[in-house]
């Protein structure tokens, strides 16, 4: 049994095995086919091998040159806005250490009503810590019980998954995601109740991969592996759960989930790019291009678009119109906003960043 | 890296690209083998995606990415030709790997049977993580820039994989401790 506990190891070995030679005929025939297959070439190309003579490419480059200047003179002045409207606009104002606090590979964060961030680590414990700094508790250990946690479930190569979420109560929702649960305690770190199970039935969870709370204590889980989103009521039950057959927009896997201002629920589609929006009933409202992996919206409901490996930071206005580019952000997700405006972020290497941005600017 | 023997391909020349299949071939066969566990099935993938890379190849705008630009064409193809392969093979029974290797410290016959049992019934995306993980070496944000997919959703595709494949495994495990005879 101790054989398999190094997954890796165990198919390395196993994918080791196996032909390495590919056969000879493959060669020939491939060779037959590309002599009957013409190669695509770009225009360059086209233009160096195209068999018309220097003048005649002079009078072709001249007319596609006032069919640009033409294009152009109405396209520019609109470019030229955009390019204006989305100089960076992001600012770092301090940055927390993760080593010199003692955290151990931060996951997740979310800000508190009182402005305290709440940090998952993948040593399967939470940490307060003050929007200075400065850390107020820390709790969880490994294993299962009540107050405890495994992120890390499969292997840390992976990843640990530990979301975290501070409803306007105070209370920390944290996806315990590989004891398939998702636990919630007092600001405090008390141990209020848990919710969830493994498996694919209503209120299980496969991969609990983000999550948001109402001001009703409701909890909203977006599952990874099962590529649903499921809304539990404060006492754990399932109200509804939203995928691809309740509406074939919502195909894909989902990250990043948040409410709005307006009481709209907002997140990124990793698979199409897209921010979707989500009446509080599980009813498709609206969805949007957008390059989105994972997504945050601030005060204003301006969303924020980050992660998977961009090293930039966009936000879209209510209006879905591209309004800032943080270019070279570095930022590891989309940043998270409190309630009082405060915004936070890891960086790279898990340490916090507190941020600052000013649309206006941009 | 065979950069004279890429540009030379990139510019029409057909002898180049065969000798560049000559010397890249045993490595993709065998990456398409690993996610198709078929030699027959990977023959016909890889012989697809070259004939793919020969035709796009002047789009190759940086010769030095041509093996990482190769690995996403043959994950491509190869994906393509297990869907069909698997709607084809619904309600066929499956029959033990190609050539399984005698048992060894790490892996005896039938957990050889249950891992391929599991492989075989992944998605074929789930397959080219895998094998692009554990078989070329590429560390899951690689993975990601080969195939063009966000980071996210190969994290997800790896997980779910790797706990199938896991779980194959404990269920032989367990199945010898009772008595069992795995399957």
């Amino acid at each position: 049994m101790n054989q398999h506990s190094d997954i890796d190891r165990v198919l390395s070995r196993w994918f080791d095995d196996g032909p390495a030679t590919m056969p000879d005929r493959v060669v020939g025939v491939v060779a037959g086919r590309i002599g009957r297959q013409p190669q695509r070439r770009g225009w360059r190309l086209f233009w160096r091998q195209h068999p018309m003579n220097g003048y005649t490419k002079l009078i072709a480059a001249a007319v596609a040159g006032l069919a640009l200047a033409l294009v152009g003179s109405v396209a520019l002045p609109r470019l030229m806005d955009q390019i204006g409207r989305a100089r960076p606009f992001g600012e770092i104002t301090a940055r927390y250490d993760n080593v010199t606090l003692g955290l151990v590979h931060p996951v997740d964060l979310a800000v508190a009503p009182n402005g305290d961030i709440y940090v998952t680590e993948s040593n399967d414990r939470v940490t307060e810590i003050t929007p200075s700094g400065h850390i107020v508790r820390q709790w969880g250990t490994p294993g299962s019980a009540p107050g405890q946690f495994d992120f890390n479930g499969l292997q840390a190569a992976n990843g640990a998954y530990a979301s975290i979420a501070v409803a306007p109560d105070g209370r920390v929702y944290v996806a315990d995601s590989d004891n398939h649960r998702v636990q919630v305690f007092e600001a405090d770190g008390t141990f209020v109740r848990q919710f969830g199970s493994a498996g694919s039935g209503q209120g299980q969870f496969g991969l609990a991969y983000d999550l948001a709370v109402d001001a009703s204590g409701n909890a909203y889980v977006l599952d990874d592996m099962l590529e649903h989103l499921t809304k539990f009521s404060p006492t754990g039950e399932v109200i509804w759960i939203a995928n691809r057959s309740t509406n074939p927009a919502l195909v894909g896997h989902g990250h990043g989930v948040t409410l709005d201002p307006r009481g709209r629920l907002v997140y990124g589609n990793d698979d199409n790019g897209k921010v979707i929006y989500l009446d509080t009933n599980g009813r498709f409202l609206d969805a949007f291009d957008a390059g989105a992996c994972d997504a945050s919206v601030d005060g204003a409901g301006n969303v924020y678009i980050g992660g998977c490996a961009s090293a930039d930071i966009k936000v879209f206005d209510t209006a879905h119109t591209l309004i800032g580019t943080w270019t070279g952000a570095l930022l590891r997700d989309a940043p998270a906003f409190g309630p009082a405006g405060e915004v936070f972020g890891f960086d790279r290497d898990g340490n916090i960043l507190r941020l600052q941005f000013n649309l206006t600017a941009g | 890296m065979d950069l004279d023997l890429i540009e030379a391909a990139q510019r029409g020349d057909q002898v180049a690209f065969v000798d560049l299949v000559r010397l890249r071939g045993d490595r993709l066969f065998a990456i398409a083998h690993r996610i198709l566990r078929d030699v027959g099935w990977a023959e016909d993938a890889l012989q697809d995606a070259l004939v793919i890379a020969w035709r796009d190849l002047p789009s190759l705008r940086d010769p030095a990415r041509f093996d990482a630009w190769m690995h996403r064409l043959l994950a491509n193809v190869c994906i393509a030709h297990a869907g069909r392969e698997r709607r084809r093979l619904a309600n066929l029974r499956l029959l033990p790997l190609d050539g399984a290797a005698a048992p060894d410290d790490l892996l005896n016959i039938a957990d050889r049977d249950q891992l391929d049992r599991a492989f075989r019934r992944l998605v074929p995306e789930e397959r080219a993580v895998l094998v692009l993980r554990y078989f070329v070496g590429y560390e899951p944000s690689e993975i990601a820039e080969v195939l063009g997919v966000p980071g996210g959703t190969i994290r997800s595709r790896l997980h779910h994989a790797l706990r199938a494949m896991r779980a194959a495994l404990d269920a032989d495990a367990r199945a010898a401790v009772v008595g069992g005879t795995p399957r």
